[in-house]
């Protein structure tokens, strides 16, 4: 039972002369909710495509419950949602399902999958018929076919609305309850938020952080004070508690752990200052702050 | 998760039966592929075989029924790879089957039923016209071995249509593949018989697959040009192995 879901050691992937992935090391223990963000081309889709068995490494290794990616007894423990599918638009949804669950030894009971993925309706449907949002069902229904052990997501709710996005979370957080390993990249923050326990993020082909997603978001644990102020940055600086300044347009956010201080000095400072407001600062904030020293190049 | 024994509506079936029955709705269900694949040979019979059958009447209409199965039996084999390869490829899904423990031999075996399934149709429609409108008697043995001839022979037909699938985009798949099919089938003499060409056209016809296909074809009813069966037989036995190859590589290089 002690088999990592999934360890990588060492891996990369280069096509001539680009490095996509270099060099990931990795332990991901079963029953984790793994997030793993990225701008576009830092190596997410690669990563998961050599996890999934779609791709070679370079070099470095993987494995998946103890076996290299791509093999039978892998294949038969995992599901996945791809970006940007389209399935076989003149079938139905039954037929597809039906189809899909075929390849596996251990299907999931697909009257119950139907019912969790809320199918009931549009069994009969062609794909092509269907809203997108109907559409990612069938392709979700699809990734849980062979009722898999480990579910790698890749931006499974681009384009859905906040209510069905919301249903998904939920059937996604019983899935983690039942034990299932979860790898999903994602660009809504607050989806990562709500559900992931850790976060990877990775950059330019390499992991630059691996936290707990609470830590990470902890790591920006202070507020925000935004105002239109005529103070330069060398009297805000001096102000006591006062972490970092940013300048967007005529505003000035103020970062701090000690927002009742800052405010009261603030104000006695520059008693003409207009704008006010404060807030929490989110899991973005934290991640623009793990993301700022390299972000501008 | 839970296993319950609620199995009524749908039983656990064999993947390659539903990959074959899917693959073949798939095809039935797109009237893009369906209706140029069973028309096209139909309607070009009917005009060059049965309509302008002229004096030679019986002979014109049993020679062409030869060769035109062969064109209505290699159109589903090339389309039905190229077209749906490149357009699986391109879409995800053969992603998604590759991620799941579907063995590849599902995916092509039910391609080739489809085919085959289709090139069958396509040939018992060009022999009802021949029988109906053209007034041809054919024994059924000559007819069997007609079509299983002409089915085996568009097996290479697929491969290649397979190397182009795992090579271009779902845009160009057709054109390309309808380019090729064309030429292959006007030079190689399957549209109308290869002495109305110069003898230039008609000796590059020997490095066609469709020449050495049609050979065979028209060799059940003694119409072949060439007595040398075994060479035909051996150039598309060659012409599989290279396109197995270049479909094996094609695809390697797609992942």
């Amino acid at each position: 039972m002690n088999t990592p879901a999934i360890s990588l050691k060492g891996l990369q992937k280069s096509y001539g002369q680009v490095n996509a992935v270099k060099g990931i090391d990795l332990t991901v223990n079963k029953g984790e909710f793994i997030a793993l963000i990225g701008e576009n081309g830092a190596g997410k889709t690669t990563t998961l495509a050599m996890l999934m068995g779609l791709m070679t490494p370079s070099s470095g290794f993987a494995t998946i419950l103890g076996h290299t990616p791509g093999t039978k007894p892998v294949r038969q423990k995992i599901g996945a949602m791809l970006q940007s599918t389209e399935l076989p638009p003149v079938l139905k949804v039954h037929e597809l399902i039906q189809l899909f669950a075929s390849y596996y030894e251990r299907p999931y009971d697909l009257a119950n999958l139907i019912k969790l993925t809320q199918l009931d309706d549009i069994l009969d449907r062609k794909y092509q018929a269907l809203s997108g949002g109907q559409q990612r069902r069938v392709q979700f229904a699809i990734a849980l076919c062979g009722q898999p052990e480990i579910l790698f997501l890749d931006e499974p709710t681009v384009g859905l609305d906040m209510n069905v996005r919301r249903e998904f979370w939920q059937i996604l957080s019983d899935l983690k309850k039942s034990g299932t390993t979860i790898i999903l990249t994602s660009h809504y923050l607050d989806e990562i938020e709500a559900l992931s326990d850790r976060l990877i993020i990775l950059k330019s082909g390499e992991i630059i952080a691996d936290d707990m997603t609470s830590n990470i978001k902890k790591r920006a644990q202070h507020k925000n004070i935004t105002c239109a102020t005529n103070l330069d940055d060398i009297k805000l600086k001096a102000i006591p508690g006062v972490e970092a300044i940013t300048k967007s347009g005529r505003l000035t956010t103020i970062a701090t752990q000690q927002e009742n201080q800052v405010l009261a000095e603030l104000l006695r400072a520059d008693p003409n200052l207009t704008d006010l407001s404060v807030y929490a600062s989110t899991l973005e904030d934290a991640l623009s702050n793990v993301l700022a020293p390299t972000t501008k190049n | 998760m839970t296993a319950t024994t609620d199995t009524k509506t749908f039983k656990p079936a064999n993947p390659y039966l539903l990959e074959c029955k899917m693959e073949f709705l798939k095809a039935l269900r797109t009237p893009q592929f369906s209706v140029p694949t069973i028309a096209m040979p139909l309607i070009f019979y009917l005009i060059f075989g049965v309509m302008l059958a002229g004096d030679d009447g019986q002979n014109r209409v049993l020679y062409l029924l030869a060769t035109f199965g062969m064109f209505g039996a290699i159109g589903p084999a090339i389309f039905g790879f190229g077209v749906y390869v490149a357009t699986e490829r391109h879409s995800g899904w053969l992603d998604l089957k590759k991620i799941s423990p579907m063995p590849l031999s599902v995916y092509l075996i039910a391609k080739l039923f489809m085919a085959s399934l289709f090139g069958f149709i396509v040939i018992s429609l060009l022999t009802t016209v021949a029988i109906f409108i053209g007034g041809l008697t054919i024994s059924i043995q000559a007819w069997l071995s007609m079509a299983l001839i002409e089915l085996l022979c568009a097996v290479p037909f697929g491969l290649l249509g397979m190397a182009i699938g795992f090579s271009v985009s779902p845009q160009a798949a057709p054109a390309i593949v309808n380019i090729v099919f064309m030429a292959m089938s006007v030079f190689g003499g399957l549209l109308m018989p290869l002495n109305v060409f110069p003898d230039s056209l008609q000796t590059l016809a020997w490095g066609l697959p469709t020449f050495h296909a049609a050979q065979l074809s028209l060799s059940v009813f003694n119409f072949n040009s060439s007595d040398n069966l075994l060479l035909h037989t051996l150039f598309l036995l060659g012409f599989t192995v290279i396109m197995a190859i270049i479909a094996n590589i094609a695809h390697k290089k797609d992942t």
